[in-house]
């Protein structure tokens, strides 16, 4: 397994500081359940139409970086959270992150990649997470990034290296 | 001098205004398109000295637009700020006259060398 195919945490940051134009700090984590609540999730492909990469955020870390994106108050997001909701001007300012954000898993993996699905606020069971996780290319990476002046959230990568 | 911003994303547009305002371009009159349609409208009633724009756009795209420009003897400074960019994408734009293809995100210095070649 070569943990190198995923962004370092600090290039992470870097993207997101670029981004939304305020701290944060993303951490490695140990795995979570993402079938457990929400999530919004991207599927990037390669030029050949090849799915390579998930990324994953959950409904906090979904919020978050949507409202922070348009400097949206966190108090709306914060109720967002406590419903459980992802209003959609919010989904389509997460859709830019996790667009812009082909390039930020690409540059590391040497790839060019293209956002080919953006799923906003659904359920995924977790078997089907499991059976992704079960093909011998999946490679998972878990962390938690906190957003300055909103709050933290988890996000979830896997990439079929 | 006049800058229009074509993106489909509002939060796009506004990263854009901010990193103009921290490279130091403070003074300018911006004025902002959804896409390639609106853009083309704005252009032609208010002549804009430069337009920074994004590629992948509903209606109209972006590389629709400056073809468009062209055809139509529009003369204007023109760059792509975009998230998908292959190399024939950057070779068409550097084609039809774009003065420079950037990519998101960028850097503050990518950000300044790129506007020095429309905003000088």
């Amino acid at each position: 397994m070569s943990a190198d195919i995923f962004p370092p945490v600090e290039k992470i940051d870097e993207f997101m500081n670029f981004l939304l134009q305020r701290k944060v700090h993303t951490e490695n984590i140990d795995a979570w359940d993402i079938g457990g609540s929400k999530a919004s999730v991207a599927v990037y492909k390669k030029e050949t139409g090849q799915a390579f990469a998930f990324w994953i955020c959950d409904n906090e870390c979904s919020n978050w970086l949507g409202a922070s994106l348009s400097m949206l108050p966190a108090n709306v997001a914060e109720n967002n959270i406590k419903d459980g909701e992802l209003p959609k001007n919010i989904a389509e300012n997460l859709h830019e992150v996790m667009n812009i954000g082909a390039n930020l898993i690409g540059d590391q993996s040497h790839q060019r990649l293209v956002l080919a699905k953006f799923d906003p606020n659904i359920s995924i069971s977790q078997d089907k997470i499991n059976v992704i996780l079960k093909n011998p290319k999946a490679q998972p990476f878990y962390a938690s990034i906190d957003v300055e002046g909103y709050g933290t959230g988890k996000m979830a990568m896997i990439i079929f290296a | 001098m006049k800058v229009l911003i074509v993106d489909d994303s509002t939060a796009m547009r506004m990263i854009v205004k901010k990193a103009l305002r921290q490279a130091g371009y403070s003074g300018l009159d911006i004025v902002e398109a959804s896409d390639g349609n609106e853009a083309l409208k704005v252009i032609e009633e208010s002549s804009p000295d430069a337009v920074l724009c994004d590629w992948n756009m509903p209606n109209m795209s972006g590389i629709e637009l400056l073809g468009n420009l062209n055809d139509k003897g529009l003369s204007v400074k023109f760059g792509f700020i975009t998230t998908e960019a292959t190399d024939k994408m950057k070779q068409e734009a550097l084609d039809k006259g774009s003065a420079f293809f950037l990519t998101k995100p960028f850097t503050p210095e990518a950000f300044e060398e790129a506007m020095g070649k429309v905003l000088s």
